[in-house]
């Protein structure tokens, strides 16, 4: 009989599917479709957001090229990998502003669903609490590493799906025709200003760079289906709400929320919980996400650093969130296009396009013997 | 002296015997009895209560007392007496000290000749046990009668009785520096991981403890501690279902003494199942099945949700429901949050008082409970009947899957906190925190929450909905093939 090795082996890197992540896109981009407003939407109507949301559908197909050659290109190499390859020192600068983009967007999220809280739940309630506690179970989420929150999300998946089916459910038989008024009939800005809202707040281009290069499963194809699935998704609701409400909703500030207010169901009186719990569990999934992924910024920056810069990056981002909430002119940048835009314009076009063009320019130098890119590093690394 | 040192016997009687003597210090339950075995010294050393007078007088004394040869070698003569006068299958033949002495704690009577190094272990147990008993926690409708019991050589037995197949292994293990426990690792040579069997084995080979009296000492040990709520090693008084887990490449972990037998790995979602779900129709299965998930979201979340929707939510409720809380809430002096925090550890304290009570006062002690909870709190309107419902119901819902007791308990007293203190988003940070602990949780390279998360619908056909026999006979499913498992038979990607 075959002798058992009694040693322990080293514990295995973590094994994610592509369609787990492509679960989590799901869950932390639904964030948009509840956060979705006219207010800060550049003047466009709510009705306007179903073009929008068809542009969106577009942008992301195209802006995801970049990053799907450079994932052809270096097969299990995340973006961070890949600059480091290309760039060695360099790389750094990337890195950190990768953090900056991580930390602005999740303290954009928390600041946005502080003023949700302050503004509508429960004016009394202590933004510092909300900060501190919000932020404090993401960190401890992330602190358990990708693995976890992705799983999580997995199954929070459920949560969003049910909420949504039913919120459309209980909207579906309201909806009337009325209610909608022609399209074009504004300028296509509008639409082009609601489209890149959605875009400039979606971390679809993010996870793709970071995370599904070390996925088993279909990455690309999945991809596709994912942008499909979740436009529809999108579009029915909007789609519901704008024929519930009509114009209405173009003066409130979370107008999906007073959609589902409104929508009176036998059982329970509205369905604001439901849409509260969708919001938190989106949002805790969106923070762990971006804590997770702002700490291998840091240890791509010092391979000396561990976890934890998990908890200083919490604290700012906590902090951050707060002095939107309370400084008007910090909510005019982070709620409009000023500084979302152009960071996702850096961060997940221009980057990878300068990537490609390094490759390019590598591999011309070195002629057609040599392969562009050396050495691999464990999927361990970038998955935490 | 060290019980630990590998010493060899003596080929002096009055040696070996000086030894055990000084080693016990006269302890009162070691016998010795000095024979005479055809014309050499002999002893025969017992500890009282272990063995089985009987035997002994039948198998050892009498045959060695009768038998006679002329042989002068005290070595021929004891390996004569091995293969023709004893009459007794189960002996060993020793010759270290420490051996010997483990097989003495173990119910062996020894054999010790002068002028012999060998000292003859022959198994006469015979201690006094309880019998084997119908399950006290696992009850079914229709599975077997039978539950472990204390001794593991019966439950060893009632193991192999049901796999009759040589590929089934017990590999023994002791344990504890005084109690010297035998531990008994229990597992399908083909089927179980290879790697999850080392794993397991290494674990408990490297408890350094004195003692180990039942299966809590060692499940610690075999499970993620430390901030993590729930279970990943599971206790089973049934022998059946302890069979139904070897056979999907499970360990089982048997400990000397205690009628549980430990199940390593374990997933969440074993906790709601049972062996009446095996025995029943599918249907009805998965009837019981969605039940016992419903009942443990009440348990875990209702009156965490109470508190939440009567202090920031009304609106969730209808109105009819509401006025009659709002009745019902006037009248108390407390606020929603402490009445149910109240309730909650008055129930506590009642049951744990139950559990612990001398039987004869049991019925005294629910009387009064009953009534002071029941119906003084009530009517004096210290309690909201509303209020009262809802821990009743909680509390019900909290042993359909007894499993979770212990978690359940204590999160949920911390839910009520939350929803009284935050309301429901807050509730919301809570019941997060506890998916958090669920899916960060992997049992030996096995994601805790599996097959749910990591999703994988071949392992789902006996999650929710329990799949007919004819499905989960055609394959038998592996632990190790959950999906994100890191064990050493998984072949990498969903199946």
């Amino acid at each position: 009989m075959k002798q058992w090795d009694n040693t322990e082996k080293k514990a295995a890197p973590p094994i994610l599917y592509s369609s787990q992540v492509y679960i989590t896109m799901f869950v932390s981009q639904s964030l948009l479709l509840l956060t979705m407003n006219t207010v800060y939407g550049g003047g466009a109507r709510m009705q306007d957001f179903i073009i929008s949301v068809g542009i969106v559908f577009l942008l992301n197909l195209v802006s995801v090229i970049p990053s799907a050659i450079l994932m052809k290109l270096y097969p299990g190499k995340s973006i961070l990998e890949i600059a480091k390859t290309r760039m060695g020192r360099f790389a750094v600068i990337i890195n950190g502003f990768y953090l900056f983009y991580f930390i602005i967007m999740a303290s954009y999220y928390l600041s946005f669903f502080e003023l949700f809280l302050s503004n509508v739940l429960d004016p009394k309630v202590s933004l510092i609490l909300v900060s501190i506690s919000v932020i404090g179970v993401s960190a401890y989420a992330a602190w358990q590493g990708i693995e976890a929150v992705v799983r999580v999300a997995e199954l929070i998946a459920c949560i969003l799906v049910f909420g949504f089916v039913f919120l459309l459910l209980a909207l579906l038989p309201k909806v009337e025709s009325i209610e909608f008024l022609p399209f074009f009939e504004n300028n296509f800005s509008s639409y082009m200003t609601g489209a890149l809202l959605l875009f400039s707040r979606s971390d679809a281009l993010s996870m793709f760079g970071i995370l599904i290069p070390h996925t088993k499963g279909k990455k690309t194809t999945g991809f596709l289906v994912w942008n499909l699935a979740f436009y529809v998704l999108f579009t029915l609701v909007l789609i519901a709400c704008v024929g519930t409400m009509g114009g209405y909703l173009d003066h409130w500030l979370f107008p999906v929320y007073s959609a589902s207010a409104f929508a009176q169901t036998g059982l329970l009186q509205s369905m604001d919980a439901l849409f509260v719990a969708m919001w938190i569990c989106g949002l805790l999934i969106k923070l762990s996400m971006d804590l997770s992924f702002g700490s291998l910024c840091c240890r791509h920056i010092s391979h000396r650093v561990k976890k934890w810069p998990i908890f200083p990056m919490a604290g700012i981002i906590g902090f951050l969130s707060l002095l939107i909430c309370y400084f008007q002119n910090m909510q005019s940048i982070f709620f409009s296009l000023q500084l979302l835009f152009p960071v996702l314009l850096l961060g997940w076009i221009f980057i990878p396009v300068l990537l490609l063009i390094l490759h390019f320019l590598v591999k011309n130098k070195a002629g057609k013997g040599e392969k562009p890119h050396e050495g691999t590093e464990t999927s361990a690394k970038t998955t935490g | 002296m060290k019980l630990t040192e590998h010493r060899m016997a003596s080929i002096s009687l009055e040696e070996n015997l000086q030894y055990f003597t000084e080693t016990f210090d006269g302890s009162a339950d070691l016998v010795i009895r000095r024979l005479k075995v055809c014309g050499f010294e002999g002893a025969l050393i017992t500890l009282e209560g272990l063995i089985d007078k009987l035997t002994i007088a039948q198998s050892i004394l009498n045959p060695i007392l009768a038998f006679h040869t002329e042989e002068t070698d005290p070595v021929k003569v004891f390996s004569l007496l091995q293969s023709e006068a004893l009459s007794i299958s189960d002996y060993k033949v020793v010759t270290e000290y420490t051996v010997a002495m483990n097989l003495l704690f173990n119910g062996f009577s020894l054999l010790l000749l002068d002028g012999c190094i060998q000292i003859l272990a022959a198994g006469v147990q015979g201690f006094q046990f309880r019998s084997i008993n119908e399950p006290q926690n696992e009850t079914t409708q229709s599975g077997s009668r039978e539950s472990f019991v204390e001794p593991y050589l019966i439950n060893m037995s009632m193991i192999r009785r049901r796999i009759r197949d040589p590929r089934l292994k017990f590999e023994r293990l002791t344990l504890g520096k005084r109690s010297n426990t035998n531990i008994l690792l229990c597992y399908l040579r083909d089927v179980a991981s290879e790697e999850l069997v080392s794993s397991i084995r290494n674990k408990i080979k490297s408890i350094n403890m004195d003692t180990i009296l039942a299966s809590g000492y060692i499940a610690p040990f075999l499970q993620k501690s430390g901030g993590f709520f729930f279970r990943s090693a599971s206790r089973c008084e049934r022998p059946d279902t302890v069979c139904g887990k070897i056979g999907e490449g499970r360990i089982a972990v048997i400990i000397d003494g205690t009628p549980n037998v430990l199940i390593v790995p374990h997933l969440f979602v074993e906790n709601f199942q049972s062996f009446d779900d095996y025995n029943n129709r599918p249907f009805f299965a998965f009837f019981i099945r969605i039940l016992k998930y419903f009942a443990f979201f009440i348990a875990l979340f209702l009156p965490g949700f109470y508190v939440a929707a009567t202090a920031y939510h009304p609106e969730l409720l209808p109105q009819p429901l509401l006025l009659k809380i709002a009745q019902s809430e006037a009248t108390t002096p407390f606020p929603a949050m402490l009445e149910v925090l109240l309730i909650h550890i008055i129930y506590e304290i009642m049951r744990e008082a139950g559990l612990r009570v001398p039987r004869p006062l049991a019925q005294a002690v629910s009387i009064v409970s009953a009534l002071v909870i029941g119906d003084t709190a009530v009517s004096s309107g210290l309690i909201g009947a509303p209020t009262l419902m809802v821990v009743a119901i909680t509390a019900t819902a909290s042993y359909v899957a007894p499993n979770l007791y212990e978690p359940v308990a204590v999160i949920r007293l911390v839910m009520i906190f939350i929803g009284g203190w935050m309301g429901f988003w807050g509730l919301m940070l809570g019941v997060f925190i506890v998916l958090v602990n669920i899916c960060s949780e992997t049992s030996y390279g096995i994601p805790f929450s599996a097959p749910i998360s990591p999703y994988n619908k071949r392992s789902m056909r006996d999650v929710f909905r329990r799949a007919t026999w004819k499905k989960l006979g055609k394959e038998n499913m592996k632990v190790q093939d959950m999906p994100g498992s890191k064990l050493n038979h998984l072949s990498g990607g969903k199946k």
